[in-house]
């Protein structure tokens, strides 16, 4: 692989073990990080790497087949915007009018909007919502009445 | 069981495992992947019910431990009455995990097999777990270290 592109997410590759590998400390950071999902600037970001620092250790990763670049081209997509109505109005149904600003701040917190969601952060906005509902039977409810339009886009 | 009321968990592709077991440590039920070393779900709850046990006893309301390890998580959950695992490979969301177990154990907990297996047992609370888990001497020991 030439290039590493800071939007790239990789794997641990099953046939390789890193401990059979001679890795340095921040080597061993960056693998502790890969979860499949964090992009390589989230885990430069989260590990304080400058742009070379991170781009030489996936590199030598790579080199080494310990890494396999996940495939996210069929499901690199934004969230629809019919979806976050339909999380609205149900939040709405529980917590009252006070739901529509929940779901933008929380939104906000993210540093995310309606027009660029990625759909693999939608469980985390979920998960942030359900707890800002503070009873629990609700919270539950919540969850249920959602689950069905989650799991037809998710999992279709 | 757990095909009836836990489908969606054993549809997803990096699911590999999911046992439930009654709090005295019965295997109540199971599911795995061809490929996968049920075994290892034998082995795997008892270190589970001690963590949960160790953080029952100090009064911390812990319902799920996520571990991770370089091929995936261990995802565990204590429900009324129950604990379950759940073994997924990389990459998956723990959050639809937890999602799909949060919505489709409601249904499990109020089955009549369920019910049924865990009137077999007289387990009637999660306060049980201290008792049964933990002996004198490492309660001792934990009350020390003051977690």
């Amino acid at each position: 692989m030439e290039k590493i592109d800071e939007n790239m997410v990789f794997v641990l590759n099953s046939q390789q073990s890193p401990e059979d590998s001679d890795l340095l400390h921040l080597e061993w950071a960056v693998v502790s990080q890969l979860d499949g999902q964090k992009t390589v600037r989230q885990i430069a970001e989260n590990l304080a790497l400058n742009t070379a620092e991170v781009e030489e250790i996936f590199k030598k990763l790579v080199s080494e087949e310990l890494l396999v670049l996940v495939d996210r081209s069929e499901d690199d997509d934004i969230v629809p915007g019919e979806l976050f109505k339909y999380v609205n109005h149900e939040m709405t149904l529980l917590l009252g009018p006070v739901a529509g600003i929940i779901l933008e701040d929380v939104m906000e917190m993210m540093r995310l909007s309606r027009e660029n969601f990625d759909r693999r952060k939608f469980l985390g906005l979920i998960d942030l919502l359900t707890n800002q509902i503070d009873d629990p039977v609700k919270q539950i409810e919540f969850q249920r009445n959602i689950y069905p339009k989650i799991k037809q886009y998710l999992l279709k | 069981m757990i095909e009836s009321y836990l489908k969606d968990l054993t549809q997803l592709k990096n699911v590999e495992a999911i046992a439930i077991y009654s709090l005295n440590n019965k295997l109540i039920d199971s599911w795995c992947d061809p490929n996968f070393n049920s075994k290892v779900l034998e082995e795997l709850s008892l270190h589970y019910f001690q963590v949960f046990a160790t953080l029952d006893l100090s009064v911390q309301n812990f319902q799920e431990i996520v571990i991770t390890h370089e091929k995936g998580h261990f995802y565990t959950r204590i429900l009324p009455n129950l604990l379950l695992i759940v073994l997924v490979r990389l990459p998956v969301e723990i959050s639809l995990i937890r999602l799909i177990v949060n919505v489709k154990s409601i249904d499990l907990l109020n089955s009549r097999g369920l019910q049924k297996e865990l009137k077999r047992s007289s387990v009637e609370s999660k306060d049980f777990l201290n008792k049964k888990y933990l002996d004198e001497s490492e309660k001792e020991y934990l009350k020390k270290l003051e977690i």
